[in-house]
Order: C-alpha cells, then sequence, then structure tokens
C-alpha cells in the first residue's frame, strides 16, 4: 500500500515537471520553414509531391514532439511554375510569414529567381534541383543556398560511368537539342576524351520529333558497343529506343535521369526490355530506406511518384537537423552556419549528405542507383 | 552507297505520314481557299481517342470512334468557318487565326482529358527484312493506307461532280453561286473531309511513331511544309512534298550534324519555294 507521504512527493513531483516541460513548450517558437513549389503549371508534377511528401514527414515530426520541443509549421507558396512568381513568392514567405529557411523552387529557374532574395534576407534556400548554375561559386547567393538531390553533371558523369563499367569502348551518344541534352552531351564527350576513348558518334534530334530511325541508322553506323541518351523528353526517349530496335542497333541503351519515369516504359514498349538508367529514386524497386518513405506516404493516404519526393524531404530534414545544432535563437544566419557543418547526415534517399564551405552540393554518386527496365518496370541492378 | 539506300527508303515511309498530314490541308485550300491550323489538333484528338476507347473497349471501335471524334471537330470548325464567312465576307485570314485557336483549346481538351503522357501503340512485334532493311510491318500499313487515300481523293475532286463543284466554287465564288452551286454546303463538307482525312492520319501516327498532347501543332507544321513545297494546289503535290520532305529529313539526320540536321529540310522548303514554280501557277482547283 502506498503511503500517502509518498503519493504527496509523487504528486508533487509529477506537478514540477509537467510545469518545466510547459515552459519549455511555451518558450520554443515554432521553426517556420517556407514551401515555395511549383503547384500548378509544367512543373505542378514535381511540386505537388514535394510538397505532400513534405507535410506528412513534417507531420511526423511533430506527432513526436517536433524538433527539440518546437513545433514544425509549414508556409506554403505556389509558385506557378514562373520564375517571377518565385520570387515573389521568396519575398512573402520571409516577411510575411516569417519563415527562416525555404524548400523550393520546384525548378531550376524559379530557384535562380528567388535565390538573390533569400540571400539578401539572409535567409537559406534548400533548392531541389540538378541545374549546375543553382549552386555557382561566383554567384552573389551561393553563400545561402544549398542543393537537395545530386547535380546534372554528377549525374551525367555517373551515367557515362556505368555505360562504360561493363567493358564498352566505343560509346556513342543520341541528345536532345536544348540546352539541357546539347551541354550534358558535351561534357560526356569530354569526359571521354579524358579517358582515351573518344565518343564514336553523335546523332540529336528536336524535342517533338517523332521519329527518329535515321538517327538510329546513322549511330548504327559506327559500330558502337553502347548508346548513351541524353534525354529528358519520355515520347522522344522511346522513340528512340524503338528506333534501335527496328534498325538492329542492338548494343545496351544508357538513358538520362529524367527518363525515369513510367511513361518512357510505356512508350518504348518491348523494345524497351533491358534499357538502363542512373536514377535518384525508384519506387517499382525501393531500396530500403526509400521504402521507408514510401511507408510514411502510403500512411498519409499518398503513393510517392518520383523522385519529388526525397528531394524536397532531403531539404527539408536537413534544415532539421542544422536547427537541433542550434542552442539559442533559430535565424537564417544561424541555420545557415549550421548547414554548412552538415556531414554525414542520412535522411531517405540513398548515400549521405555532406555540405561544406566549399560544397552546397552535397549529393554525390552513392545517392544513385542503376536501373533496369524489366517486364514494364524499373528494377535496380546490384 | 547502301546506306543512303536506307535513308532514302526511310525517308519514304517517314513522309509518308507528311503526306496524309498534307491532305486535308491542300484538300480546304482548293475547297475554301484557307489554310486550317487545327489539322493536327483532330490528327492528335483522333489518336487520343482511338488509344483510350481501343484500350478499353477494342481497338477497331477505338480506331473509328477516333476518326469520328475528329470529323466532329473539323466539323467545328467548318460551322465558324461559315459563320464568319457571313459576317467577315470571306477574309481567309480570319478563318486562319480562328483555327489556330481552335488548335490551343483542342490542346488543352487533350491535356485535361487523356493527360500528359505520350500516347502509342505497337501491334506488330516483329519486323519485315527488306533488302537488309528492318522495317515494321505498320509502315506498309502507312503506304498502302496513303495510296488508296491518295487514289480516293484523286477521283473525288478529279471524277466526280461534288468535286467539280468543290473546284468551281473556290476558282470563282460568285460564278459557281450564279450557276446554282451550293457553296456553303459544300465548304462544310469538305471541312468534314478534311477532318477525316486528319483523323486517318493521326491513328497512323498513333500506330507509328506515337504523340503526346502538344505534338498537334508539329504535326500541322509537317503537313504545312508537304502541302506548300510543290504547291497548295494539289492534294497529290502535297503527298508527293510529303515524301521530298521525308527523304530530305533522314539523309540530313544521317549525314548532317546536330541542330544542322533540323535546318536542312526547312532550308530546303525555302528553296523550293523561292526557286521552284511550285505554288505559283494557275488559281486553286486546277489539275493535280
Amino acid at each position: 500500500m502506498i503511503s500517502g507521504r509518498k503519493l504527496l512527493v509523487a504528486a508533487l513531483l509529477a506537478t514540477v515537471s509537467f510545469a518545466a516541460s510547459s515552459a519549455i513548450a511555451q518558450n520554443a517558437k515554432p521553426l517556420k520553414i517556407g514551401l515555395l513549389l511549383s503547384l500548378s503549371g509544367p512543373a505542378a508534377s514535381f511540386g505537388i509531391p514535394e510538397r505532400d511528401a513534405a507535410e506528412l514527414i513534417v507531420a511526423g515530426l511533430n506527432s513526436q514532439g517536433g524538433v527539440d520541443g518546437r513545433k514544425v509549421e509549414l508556409a506554403i507558396y505556389d509558385d506557378t511554375t514562373n520564375p517571377t512568381e518565385a520570387a515573389r513568392g521568396a519575398t512573402k514567405l520571409i516577411r510575411e510569414d516569417g519563415v527562416v529557411a525555404i524548400v523550393g523552387a520546384s525548378t531550376g529557374s524559379g530557384t535562380l529567381a528567388a535565390a538573390p532574395i533569400a540571400a539578401r534576407e539572409k535567409i537559406p534556400m534548400l533548392a531541389p534541383n540538378a541545374t549546375i548554375s543553382v549552386t555557382a561559386r561566383e554567384s552573389q547567393s551561393y553563400p545561402y543556398v544549398f542543393r537537395t538531390m545530386s547535380n546534372d553533371l554528377v549525374n551525367t558523369k555517373q551515367l557515362y560511368e556505368a555505360a562504360i563499367a561493363g567493358g564498352a569502348k566505343k560509346v556513342a551518344i543520341f541528345y536532345q537539342e536544348d540546352a539541357y541534352g546539347k551541354d550534358s552531351a558535351t561534357y560526356v564527350k569530354k569526359l571521354a576524351e579524358e579517358r582515351g576513348a573518344p565518343i564514336v558518334d553523335m546523332a540529336s534530334a528536336p524535342l517533338k520529333s517523332i521519329e527518329v530511325a535515321a538517327q538510329a541508322v546513322k549511330l548504327r553506323g559506327s559500330s558502337p558497343d553502347a548508346v548513351i541518351m541524353q534525354v529528358t523528353a519520355p515520347a522522344l526517349g522511346g522513340a528512340f529506343v524503338r528506333a534501335a530496335k527496328q534498325v538492329g542497333l542492338d548494343v545496351p541503351i544508357w538513358g538520362s535521369m529524367g527518363l525515369g519515369q513510367k511513361s518512357f516504359i510505356e512508350s518504348s514498349g518491348a523494345a524497351g526490355n533491358g534499357v538502363r538508367l542512373v536514377v535518384f529514386g525508384n519506387w517499382d524497386d525501393p531500396s530500403p530506406r526509400q521504402a521507408k518513405l514510401a511507408d510514411v506516404m502510403k500512411a498519409g493516404g499518398k503513393s510517392p511518384q518520383g523522385f519529388a519526393e526525397l528531394i524536397s524531404t532531403n531539404g527539408l530534414l536537413a534544415i532539421v537537423e542544422a536547427a537541433r545544432k542550434i542552442k539559442g535563437d533559430i535565424t537564417g544566419p544561424a541555420l545557415r552556419d549550421e548547414l554548412e557543418k552538415l556531414c554525414k547526415v542520412t535522411t531517405y534517399s540513398d548515400g549521405e549528405l555532406c555540405y561544406s564551405k566549399d560544397d552546397h552540393d552535397g549529393w554525390s554518386t552513392d545517392a544513385l542507383t542503376t536501373v533496369e527496365i524489366r517486364d514494364g518496370a524499373f528494377k535496380r541492378v546490384q | 552507297m547502301y546506306e543512303l539506300l536506307e535513308f532514302s527508303s526511310r525517308g519514304v515511309l517517314l513522309g509518308v505520314t507528311y503526306g496524309l498530314l498534307a491532305f486535308p490541308i491542300s484538300l480546304l485550300f482548293i475547297a475554301t481557299d484557307t489554310v486550317d491550323l487545327a489539322v493536327g489538333a483532330y490528327a492528335v484528338l483522333a489518336g487520343a481517342v482511338a488509344m483510350f476507347v481501343g484500350g478499353s473497349v477494342n481497338p477497331a471501335v477505338g480506331i473509328l470512334t477516333g476518326i469520328l471524334v475528329g470529323v466532329l471537330a473539323s466539323a467545328a470548325i467548318g460551322s465558324i468557318s461559315l459563320m464568319l464567312g457571313r459576317r467577315q465576307k470571306g477574309d481567309p485570314l480570319v478563318l486562319v487565326l480562328a483555327s489556330f485557336g481552335f488548335a490551343i483549346f483542342l490542346e488543352s481538351v487533350v491535356l485535361t482529358l487523356f493527360g500528359k503522357d505520350p500516347f502509342i501503340r505497337q501491334p506488330f512485334t516483329y519486323f519485315w527484312n527488306i533488302g537488309g532493311i528492318r522495317i515494321s510491318p505498320q509502315a506498309g500499313v502507312n503506304v498502302v493506307v496513303g495510296l488508296l487515300l491518295i487514289a480516293a481523293v484523286y477521283v473525288l475532286l478529279y471524277r466526280t461532280s461534288w468535286g467539280r463543284d468543290v473546284r468551281a466554287s473556290a476558282n470563282n465564288e460568285r460564278a459557281a453561286l450564279l450557276a446554282g452551286i451550293p457553296v456553303r454546303a459544300l465548304r462544310f463538307s469538305a471541312f468534314m473531309l478534311a477532318g477525316l482525312l486528319a483523323g486517318i492520319a493521326g491513328v497512323l501516327v498513333l500506330y507509328t511513331s506515337g504523340m503526346d498532347f502538344a505534338s498537334g501543332m508539329h504535326l500541322t507544321l509537317a503537313g504545312f511544309g508537304a502541302a506548300i513545297v510543290f504547291g497548295l494546289h494539289g492534294p497529290l503535290r502535297g503527298f508527293f512534298g510529303g515524301l521530298a520532305i521525308g527523304v530530305v529529313e533522314t539523309i540530313s539526320a544521317g549525314y548532317a550534324n546536330g541542330g544542322l540536321a533540323s535546318l536542312v529540310p526547312l532550308l530546303f522548303i525555302f528553296l523550293v519555294l523561292t526557286l521552284g514554280r511550285g505554288g505559283r501557277q494557275g488559281p486553286a482547283g486546277v489539275r493535280a
């Protein structure tokens, strides 16, 4: 039987600890994070899953007591896939909503427009873009911009390395005629020359081409061991894969990250079997860590669509991780300093996040996975 | 040399698609003296409907529904043309602009109803080997349909009273009216026929190379290039224009580098138009 005295002590202790904990909760201001994403317009296919994943992660964090007793609050702004709106959104999120960090924008051009404003207000931006110029060292905004995925150079290099890993000596390139296709094709050409195994042939087509058999015949003429496709449009990628099959260009085909979508598999048809891609995330056959995010999404009633979920949560978790290290007030400059010190942080993506003073890219080849199309799905290649 | 032969024959096969798209454009030009820029959009609409109805019911029903929807879409622009004709006293440019707007409208409709992913059907999983050149049987289907349509359009325009009336009213509207030819009804029927041809072209593109919601303008321009290169006045010339552009395109893709390859076909059209006699002779409705 519990004595009256013991009961009193217990009650007293309980009261004191309750008072103490509520005092912490009252002192701790919420951690306000802005989401500057494209929820409408052409990039909405990225922006919407980016937002959905961020909201579910925040709900999970808050249900476990938030970040060191602080609740996490999201302020969301739709930039309508318009860089001008992205710039306006950055101002609104910082000035009116009082956010201490921003995840966004969904497009590289949106980030480039908003970053100077964020940098002027000393608010870090976590950019879910592969566009090289987003973290250009010479930019005025550089100190405040951090990338949440591997950049185009890393992705392209890994694609080339993976393509020649099987022993391919003669590599040919097919690329789409736009800035991305041309730049990455030129980069692979340079890498190949450095390796002493120059690219044997190149062919290209406008983004809207419906028929590329001639290009496939041209590449076949130089009898390559492998073909790299620098293409982001699923229809064009599919057209090339089918054309290659038709003209008898029977060599391994490697595609860039942008083709990691269901519609590419559909558009390639039977010819797509065996085509390999280097991707940032793969929901058909997720790695254990990605599977955890898929579970979080499913518990929230959403199904993951692409790598968008991974790159927005990468940004969010980096902010949270940096905020945990701050003892006093959480401000933009304090977060920036801590972000620059973050290293060996794991999220739902493969690989590790590691920022430094000279590296705001953070993500490297260990975040990338090689997948192969088999029976209408992307399967991981071990 | 052998490679050149392969490029040329693949060019002819690609050109068949362009030629099919040129049919409705030059037919409408003959019949109504205007250009309908929504032709590619009818083709995309027909292809998208054929894909989705075909996927859920059966392919034949899908193809027929797709072509029918193409005809309905062009009947809509035909009605607009009749309304405009009454008010604008038949300024052809007004209809060109109206059809451009209609093309954008149809693009949004297709995007909303059928989504942003590419539409494609590939029933053939094997290839024909013709003299060492591997070709999909679908290309054979396209050539046969193209030739049948050439014959049908030729007979219709030059061997029937409908065709004679159409050519007469395009040549001189007032004289045709005085002769008792129902010019307005004829024009409307020409739009329906153009929709039918565009719908068939759209279904063939769906089965050959595929398309997406935004392909309409690309298809219109490909067909327009084919139609004008040897003269807008005859659908048969449009078909051969398509073949010529297809061949130039594949040969330049095969031998020229990078962006230059996409430039050569346009340069070819430009040169033919400035140096050649195509398109200059005679009023609308002369012999093909």
